[in-house]
């Protein structure tokens, strides 16, 4: 068979087009597609939440592992791929800032009554943008190796000299969210009165060996003892831990930790409404985030939820007692002035 | 079919890979000239007005140019050898290639094994007693220098010995039995024809040094920030992208800077060189 001219242009044209759809048609067969960290967050995902959703109604959950779902759903905004992903507090906040997020009603995700409303991520009018799945705590991990978990009793003591060249620090972009936070709140100040903070942050900076930029290098400076301690995630930890390597221990110090909450959202404009609306609001249940903590110690924010005795045993307290010692900040004043302050750190660390 | 026909139908591709590239370009300058839709150089002025944005840039330039310095050291040598190797030559050179099937993260990071405080060199130190804390190999420029070196040392290698494989052996033997000495025939023969296989080394370098952003971040300490990674914090973190497009377009006009006199150089150069072979 030979083929003309325009038979070979129509044929490269419908092939273009048809390798350009696989996405959108994914989006629209009946799976919901759900934007994840990689790793162990993506595990989480799918044993803890979409296969048991599957098992229960028949509905699919296809966990995608991506780098960064909110840089997904900005990419995609007005054309959303992903029913829902998963991001920071910060980021949900910035997201609905920007009128990127579905919401919802209360009547629409019922379960999320059972999660304390200090954790919602709700609009002026009231609405829901997003369901708390659970959260994790910032802390101090200490690989205990290389100095012991009494010697971090406070905040205050990562600016102590002594750490010159043995602690470890994330990028500003965190510092200007998480680590600024607390050491402000340290110093007795909080998210509103950074001063002391930031005098606190300064000291530590002079001690810290390298800024790291994955958790995968953050992890491996503390297993290998490059550093003897940083601000890190319990969950990070917790994983450690769970690995083996359990030399590494988190640490809440006396001024408290801070409490991480995370979100899960759907783009605006976003397919399926009810099947999205039916999926948050099993997330926003007990009992995914029951099994979600047996795998990867993210603490449950729902309520009902009730920890084992082997997990009130590895975290050493009840959720409850737990909950008491994390500081809860405004995230909304923080995502507003996130960019001020990370150029403020900025400065601040070119300058040491 | 007809010349004409033949000749455009070669170019197309390469006609639609600078159209591509030229409507990418016209795209990045013209969102980082704009601000809420107006015509507007705020995000250049607030980029200048940092100071430490200015230094960050100085410094992308500092370690961008030693990169080149250490990778034409390191890299002339090697292609020489490679060049002049009677043995099976493409073995050689699938040695110099053979990092290129690793990915640049694990490359990288493989230094942290070696140079790290907890690495090979600093362990070995610490065990001979030579060291009682760990000495600071990495985390600083010099680690950010080693490991774009390590990175790049293969475009300057293969951009030198594309150049090195067209002088003919017999030009040194027939200087040599002038009566040149050996050193004397590689300055007056070799490395002058060699020179545009050099500068092309450089400019390819130099200018992915200029951009780098996996090794800096890996290897580079509190304050040793390089503008790739800047631009790389406000693409992926702030979705700023018209600050984005003024830092790429500093870091473009700036590289330009070093890469536009460097060819007109060579086209001098290679224009002189191929009179001189008239001659």
């Amino acid at each position: 068979m030979k083929l003309t001219r325009r038979q070979s242009i129509l044929g490269a044209m419908g092939t273009a087009t048809a390798l350009s759809q696989p996405s959108r048609l994914m989006a629209q067969s009946g799976q919901l597609l759900h934007a994840s960290w990689g790793g162990g967050v993506g595990d989480t995902w799918t044993e803890a939440f979409a296969k048991p959703y599957a098992e229960e109604t028949g509905t699919a959950v296809r966990i995608v592992e991506v780098p960064n779902p909110e840089a997904q759903f900005r990419a995609q905004a007005g054309n959303p791929q992903y029913h829902t992903g998963i991001g920071t507090f910060v980021q949900g906040v910035n997201m609905m800032r920007d009128d990127m997020l579905e919401t919802f009603s209360i009547d629409e995700l019922p379960a999320m009554k059972e999660i304390d409303e200090k954790y919602w991520l709700k609009t002026k009018d009231g609405r829901l943008a997003g369901i708390t799945p659970y959260f994790a705590y910032y802390g101090i991990a200490v690989n205990t190796n290389e100095a012991s978990v009494g010697e971090f009793k406070s905040w205050k003591n990562l600016a102590d000299e002594k750490w010159a060249g043995r602690l470890g620090m994330t990028r500003p972009i965190y510092l200007s969210t998480y680590d600024l936070t607390i050491l402000s709140k340290a110093a007795g100040g909080d998210e509103f009165n950074t001063e002391g903070g930031l005098d606190l942050l300064e000291g530590m900076a002079r001690n810290v060996l390298n800024v790291s930029n994955s958790l995968a290098q953050q992890n491996t400076m503390l297993e290998r003892g490059e550093v003897a301690a940083m601000p890190f995630y319990s969950v990070r930890v917790w994983s450690l831990n769970e690995a083996g390597v359990d030399y590494v221990r988190i640490v809440i110090p006396e001024e408290g930790a801070l409490l991480l909450p995370y979100v899960v959202v759907a783009p605006k404009g976003v397919a399926d409404r009810e099947m999205v609306a039916n999926w948050l609001n099993y997330i926003a249940g007990a009992a995914p985030q029951e099994r979600g903590m047996a795998i990867s110690g993210y603490i449950p924010a729902n309520s009902k939820a009730e920890a084992t005795d082997e997990i009130t045993a590895k975290l050493g307290m009840s959720y409850s007692d737990l909950r008491a010692k994390l500081y809860q900040p405004d995230w909304g004043h923080i995502a507003e002035h996130q960019k001020d302050t990370v150029a403020t750190i900025d400065q601040m660390l070119a300058n040491l | 079919m007809p010349k004409f026909s033949r000749s455009v139908l070669l170019l197309a591709p390469s006609a639609l890979l600078m159209g591509v590239f030229l409507i990418g370009l016209i795209g990045l300058i013209t969102s980082s000239l704009s601000i809420d839709g107006q015509l507007d150089l705020g995000h250049y002025t607030a980029i200048l007005n940092r100071p430490d944005y200015v230094e960050m840039l100085g410094r992308t330039l500092r370690i961008a140019a030693l990169t080149t310095f250490f990778s034409v050291l390191l890299g002339f040598p090697t292609a020489y050898y490679v060049a002049r190797y009677r043995g099976n030559r493409n073995f050689l050179l699938l040695l110099i290639i053979f990092p290129w099937l690793v990915s640049i993260v694990v490359r990288s990071y493989g230094w942290v094994v070696i140079l790290g405080p907890r690495g090979l060199i600093n362990g070995f130190a610490s065990w001979v007693g030579l060291a009682d804390r760990p000495m600071k190999l990495m985390y600083n420029d010099f680690g950010v220098i080693l490991g774009l070196v390590h990175v790049l040392l293969p475009f300057m290698i293969i951009a030198i010995l594309s150049v090195m494989l067209q002088i003919p052996r017999s030009m040194e033997e027939a200087s040599m039995s002038l009566g040149g000495r050996p050193a004397h025939s590689f300055r007056t023969v070799v490395l002058p024809l060699a020179l545009p296989g050099i500068l092309t080394g450089i400019t390819l370098v130099y200018l992915m040094a200029t951009g780098a952003i996996v090794t800096p971040l890996l290897l580079g300490g509190l304050g040793d920030t390089m503008l790739g990674t800047e631009i790389f914090q406000e693409v992926m973190h702030f979705f700023d992208y018209p600050k984005a497009a003024a830092l790429a377009t500093v870091l473009l006009i700036t590289a330009l800077g070093v890469v536009l006199p460097i060819q007109i150089f060579e086209r001098w150069l290679v224009r002189r060189l191929s009179d001189g072979a008239g001659q």
